[in-house]
């Protein structure tokens, strides 16, 4: 895949259509804004006059967060991120929608050619499996956890509806 | 059947009264217990005025009541005029105190987890309920988890981002533990540049469990807050055919 390219894209944020884009090539650092010098001027109030950075790294391309207002990715706020194909985010916490297309996604410099963006390779939502045992761990050898599955076999065997006594769950 | 979100303001009071008023219109008797003791609210979406709850939830766990005593029919301004001899549909409200003493009270003494049992058992025998909603606490905690490991159906709900993705997975696999019959998803708050075939395809491959609604970012629904109930405002929005779909998955 080229990094010498990419779109971002204005998003309707109530319908998900593309209401305006913005393709580049040439440039190391690009900014997003109010501004007129901007290289992405969005005039909305929430946006500031200088609101973020998207600027070439090694291995792709970063945005940076430079207004106090923020820059939100799926609700939480965000410093710097490594740019993936298909990224959505939101300058200011109710601002406009922006997502970034890199070259081959957003058919740049490839007229004609069928756009095809294949979302499952960006998950928007992993789960930290590690963290995860951890904390359900922690949780389940607890002395309530373990009593309470104890005492649910017992709970589960009684006809429905019986009434537990408080000394059967202390 | 449990109703439970790992943070708060994810909608869940708001979806579990939605949820209450469609069971009961399909013709159950259903209650409504808020276990969130330490943050009530359901009673303001069911237009319960404060003055005219006499004995709560609060109550009856520190003994002062027998829970049915706490109990309210709200069936005529939740659901319409239903004749007196009417059995079905019915709809009850247990509130949580919303007195700042008795909200401090527990925090500060806790309460016999074990007689909250017994008042959920004492309420399905005593109200012949069809249904039992219980509207728990956000987070993890001894009521929480004595709510999921009693309900036949543990239902969660979360919005669609990092956060509560992982926190949701913690309760998620402690139910599984508790070998929760049904455990289902509903994902609420999605903004709507959102792929929500993508997003569906996520959660439950993270969770593997069903997805059974996805309910949009909805300004409407912001507007009614929690000021009523959304699918009596609104019963044409999709929001509320959402809600209507979800209900008929949790019955079955």
């Amino acid at each position: 895949m080229s990094f010498s390219s990419f779109a971002l894209e204005l998003i309707d944020s109530e319908t998900g259509h593309v209401l305006q884009t913005w393709e580049f090539g040439d440039g190391d650092v690009f900014q997003l804004g109010r501004s007129r010098e901007s290289d992405v001027v969005l005039q909305s109030p929430l946006v500031s006059r200088t609101h973020a950075y998207v600027r070439r790294r090694d291995d792709g391309w970063e945005l940076s967060a430079v207004s106090r207002s923020g820059v939100f990715v799926n609700g939480e706020r965000i410093e710097h991120l490594a740019l993936q194909d298909g990224l959505m985010w939101r300058l200011a916490e109710r601002g406009p929608t922006l997502r970034f297309r890199t070259g081959s996604a957003a058919g740049l410099g490839s007229a004609g050619e069928t756009i095809c963006f294949d979302a499952a390779r960006t998950p928007l939502l992993v789960l930290d499996e590690e963290e995860l045992h951890r904390e359900v761990d922690q949780i389940a050898e607890g002395d309530y956890f373990q009593d309470l599955q104890r005492k649910l076999a017992q709970f589960r065997s009684r006809p429905h509806g019986a009434q537990t006594s408080s000394e059967t769950t202390t | 059947m449990a109703i439970h979100s790992f943070r708060g303001g994810t909608g869940k009071s708001n979806t579990t009264a939605n949820l209450a008023v469609l069971i009961a219109r399909a013709g159950f008797r259903v209650g409504v217990v808020d276990t969130d003791i330490h943050s009530p609210g359901i009673h303001v979406i069911f237009n319960r005025r404060p003055d005219s709850i006499r004995h709560t939830l609060n109550d009856y766990l520190h003994g002062r009541c027998p829970i049915g005593e706490a109990a309210y029919d709200v069936t005529e301004s939740a659901i319409g005029r239903v004749a007196a001899d009417d059995e079905r549909p019915r709809i009850f409200l247990i509130p949580s105190s919303i007195q700042a003493g008795e909200i401090a009270r527990v925090l500060r003494e806790g309460y016999d987890v074990a007689r909250l049992n017994d008042g959920f058992q004492e309420l399905i025998r005593g109200l012949a309920l069809d249904y039992l909603l219980i509207d728990t606490h956000p987070g993890v905690n001894e009521e929480t988890l004595l709510s999921i490991a009693i309900a036949n159906v543990f239902l969660l709900i979360m919005r669609p981002d990092k956060q509560d993705l992982q926190g949701t997975a913690v309760t998620l696999e402690l139910a599984r533990r508790l070998e929760v019959e049904r455990i289902l998803v509903v994902l609420n708050k999605i903004p709507a540049a959102m792929d929500r075939a993508l997003l569906r395809e996520q959660v439950e491959a993270a969770y593997r469990v069903p997805v059974i609604g996805m309910l949009p970012l909805s300004n409407e629904m912001a507007e009614v807050a929690s000021g009523g109930i959304f699918v009596n405002s609104y019963p044409e929005h999709r929001f509320a055919r959402e809600l209507v779909r979800i209900a008929d998955q949790v019955r079955k």
